[in-house]
């Protein structure tokens, strides 16, 4: 009983001063890891919608969209530049071959597609993955918001990544739908 | 054991990847680019040389019985320093490694040289035992990755050499595209089986000699 | 109606299309390590599934409400190993008890779960993709089943091959490899299995 007594007691102090050490790293990087995702996340919006100079948010994830199926839209931003909008960006999740994938689409006021770009996936490199590289992604750009876009018909699919293009082009869409019924009427709001 | 003894055998002689296959996972996954194996290579010297020093500190306060949790729980800590300074200040490669940070807890290598070497010898040599062990690790990685990627991207550490997009112009080399199994699971299993065999080979061959 | 059909999704992927040995690379060390006899393989693998079905739960239920809760989720690694150790301690005891033969069989594999990728790796897959608690346990148990899949095909492989003739330097570890290769190869053939 002593044996055990101790060594739960010489267990416990090593766990404590790990405890320890961890918060304090904790304490000393939580600041620029915050940084870290603030200055990726802020890239990605940039990226689809280059005339903004901030973003505000207008609608952030809840499990409610999650949950209701693939795609689903994850998050929308206003851009803004002066003191007019300049278009939004909405991130849409949805299911690819090899698992989820997230898109970011930028939708100017215009009315048009200002960049689309392919931020999480797991396609198979050197096929499915070749739908982050600018060949695929610029289709999108200049193409209207207003209608849905149709696979091998306003965007070329890759060859051997069909179910890949699909699922980007129906995530875009999704974006479109959103965009449409949203943002469209009510927008700049 | 004299110091550049550890160190050496680390690299050479009980290589931890082509001796003593051991940290299978990580090798077999973070090899599909060179570079991710320079990231996690260097990671796992991190971890490996400060567990080794504090557990071979700590050796004879840490009893018997319950000295697996104990060394968990040094390794585990290291192990959460690493995730947290990799997100805060290299993002990228944090991104590239993702699950594998975490999962260095249990990098078999690891817990196997508190076991053997660091609860048995003075906190310096544990020290340099880590970090030979963990440099053996690296270059084993990045032997492999090289291969991998080279055969099935067509790149060294993301310079494209063969296939479409070539950097050195070089006709023939720009027609020959890489096989993408190689980037994908089987062709880890037999970048590594195929090293191994050629290990066995060339070490016979030097025991017959 | 539809979260059935997610949780039978779930359970096909974990243990086709994401298999832990084939496509993700989690648990090869026992993968190659016990997987000389189909016997011993059989058991290595029940076991895992029991050790990875209740770990699921109880890290799930250790990460929701005591890690998020505290606001300690940077204690994530360490608490779920704690519990994974404690865990697997306590199931060698169990079949210490219950099937000493067993026991022997399996030997220093046993206590080895502990660092075996796949329970610590399943484990913070099913945090990383917001499954609730059924969806975490069903991840789980199917992850195990493909682990045990995988290891019992290969036992059955490695125990043919023992009787071939094997040239020298490809002995052991070396055809151990390209056989899983092989394997790995078949099953790429289940990705997109899932729409």
């Amino acid at each position: 009983m002593h044996d055990m007594l101790k060594l739960g007691f010489r267990l416990f102090i090593i766990t404590v001063i790990a405890t320890f050490a961890l918060a304090l790293t904790n304490m000393l990087t939580a600041e620029p890891i915050q940084e870290q995702i603030r200055i990726a996340e802020d890239e990605a919006r940039k990226a689809v919608l280059s005339n903004a100079e901030s973003f505000e948010a207008v609608k952030t994830s809840s499990e409610e969209d999650a949950s209701g199926g693939y795609p689903y839209i994850m998050e929308v931003y206003k851009g803004i530049a002066g003191n007019e909008v300049t278009g939004y960006t909405i991130k849409v999740a949805n299911r690819g071959y090899g698992g989820k994938l997230i898109i970011i689409a930028g939708v100017n006021s215009d009315g048009n597609i200002e960049g689309v770009r392919l931020i999480q996936h797991s396609e198979t490199p050197g096929l499915g993955a070749k739908a982050e590289q600018p060949d695929f992604m610029d289709q999108f750009s200049a193409k209207s918001a207003n209608g849905q876009l149709v696979l091998k018909e306003d965007i070329s699919a890759i060859s051997g990544a069909t179910i890949t293009s699909r699922a980007v082009t129906n995530a875009v869409n999704a974006a479109l739908d959103y965009y449409r019924n949203e943002l469209s009427n009510g927008g700049g709001k | 054991m004299k110091v550049k003894e550890v160190l050496i055998n680390g690299i050479v002689k009980e290589n931890p990847t082509f001796r003593l296959v051991l940290g299978m996972c990580p090798t077999l996954a973070l090899t599909t680019a060179a570079i991710n194996g320079v990231g996690m290579g260097l990671a796992v010297v991190f971890v490996l040389a400060l567990s080794n020093l504090f557990i071979s500190l700590l050796r004879n306060f840490i009893p018997a019985k319950v000295r697996i949790p104990a060394f968990v729980v040094i390794i585990a800590a290291f192990v959460t320093i690493v995730d947290m300074v990799m997100h805060a200040y290299t993002p990228g490669l944090y991104e590239a490694l993702g699950l594998y940070i975490p999962l260095i807890v249990v990098n078999c290598i690891i817990l196997a040289r508190a076991e053997s070497f660091a609860s048995k010898n003075g906190p310096f040599l544990s020290f340099m035992d880590g970090v030979g062990m963990g440099i053996g690790f690296t270059i084993a990685l990045v032997i492999i990755g090289i291969i991998r990627e080279l055969l099935g991207a067509g790149s060294i550490f993301g310079y494209k050499i063969l296939g479409e997009g070539s950097i050195t112009g070089l006709s023939f080399l720009s027609n020959i595209e890489p096989a993408i199994i190689m980037i994908l699971p089987p062709g880890a299993f037999f970048t590594l089986g195929l090293l191994l065999a050629l290990l066995n080979k060339l070490t016979d061959r030097k025991k017959q000699a | 109606m539809d979260y059935a059909v997610k949780l039978f999704v779930i359970l096909l992927s974990s243990i086709l299309v994401n298999n832990f040995i084939m496509s993700r690379f989690l648990g090869i060390c026992p993968f190659l390590g016990v997987s000389k006899r189909v016997s011993t393989a059989m058991g290595m693998g029940l076991a895992v599934t029991f050790v990875i079905a209740m770990s699921s739960v109880i890290t799930y239920l250790a990460h929701h409400f005591i890690l998020v809760k505290l606001n300690m989720e940077y204690m994530q690694t360490l608490a779920f190993i704690l519990i994974i150790a404690a865990l697997v301690q306590f199931v060698e005891m169990v079949i210490q008890k219950t099937s000493p033969s067993l026991y022997q069989a399996l030997g220093v594999y046993l206590p080895l779960i502990t660092t075996n990728c796949a329970v610590l790796g399943v484990a913070i897959i099913n945090i990383e993709e917001g499954y609730d608690l059924l969806q975490t346990l069903i991840n789980g148990t199917g992850s195990a089943l493909g682990f045990t899949l995988a290891i019992v095909l290969f036992a059955g492989i490695r125990e043919r091959l023992e009787q071939s003739d094997i040239p020298k330097p490809m002995q052991g570890f070396p055809i151990a490899m390209i056989t899983a290769g092989l394997m790995s190869v078949a099953f790429l053939g289940f990705q997109g299995l899932i729409k």
